[in-house]
């Protein structure tokens, strides 16, 4: 399955990877891989839709994330995130 | 040009947002941290200058020197992260149609920051403070609150605006 989507940045937690008002251009395919480091957008089940970097990945494929940015909002409040939350991973960014 | 082509293209089509906010969405923004972070730097940029005036420092006035560049510089930074969270989080297009130079001025106040955190001069704080309070006549302008100017009730004693929430 490919899915590519693109999302329009809203706020700094990012930078400065990206910031506000970019775009990204996110997608799945067929063996794509989430790894630490990659940025991936995610349906969060709190916080809706939102951008930022794998942090750390668990035994069962949960992931943790954390944004660029120092004021981002933290690992501990976003908590681990199931896989299957994943919009795509970040492939393109169009800068503002 | 990329960027604006998809900003066509967005419009056409409306693509989702994707969140990199720094916290959960609360809606509550006020500049008055800013203004108190602006008007600490100017303080203690005061407070090291006075220090200077000393011919010899003792170990304690090195001491607190120390601790006096230290939030001067804490502060100068608050001041940018206030100021880039309302800038970034709360300004939208009406707010920037209302006041279009508001990104320039947002600009300056970081550069002035940076200033401040480098420097030790009194009027780049004085002007971090005037900038600031541009800031937040106009944050306060586009929430239709009447604002005013008065001397703070403390040192450093400058020009603060202030809202007229009654």
């Amino acid at each position: 399955m490919f899915r590519l989507k693109i999302h329009r940045v809203s706020g700094h937690s990012m930078c400065p990877t990206m910031t506000h008002n970019d775009y990204v251009v996110c997608g799945l395919w067929p063996g794509y891989r989430i790894s630490v480091g990659c940025v991936v957008v995610v349906a969060h089940p709190i916080l809706h839709v939102i951008v930022k970097r794998v942090k750390c990945i668990d035994n069962i494929g949960r992931l943790a994330l954390s944004g660029d940015h120092i004021c981002s909002t933290s690992t501990d409040t976003m908590g681990w995130v199931d896989a299957h939350h994943v919009i795509g991973r970040v492939i393109f960014r169009i800068s503002a | 040009m990329l960027h604006s082509l998809t900003s066509k293209l967005d419009k056409l089509c409306g693509f989702d947002s994707a969140s990199a906010h720094c916290d959960i969405p609360c809606k509550i923004y006020d500049p008055s941290g800013a203004q108190v972070a602006a008007l600490s730097v100017l303080r203690f940029v005061d407070l090291i200058n006075e220090l200077a005036d000393k011919t010899q420092l003792s170990v304690a006035d090195h001491a607190q020197l120390s601790r006096l560049v230290r939030e001067k510089e804490i502060h100068a930074k608050k001041v940018k992260d206030e100021i880039v969270v309302i800038w970034g989080d709360y300004f939208k297009q009406p707010q920037f149609d209302t006041f279009p130079d508001i990104s320039k001025l947002v600009h300056n106040i970081l550069l002035t920051g940076s200033a401040c955190k480098q420097h030790i001069a009194r009027d780049k704080a004085e002007t971090l403070l005037q900038l600031v309070n541009q800031f937040a006549a106009a944050f306060w302008t586009t929430k239709g609150v009447e604002t005013y100017t008065a001397t703070c009730p403390y040192p450093p004693s400058e020009q603060v605006i202030y809202p007229k929430l009654n």
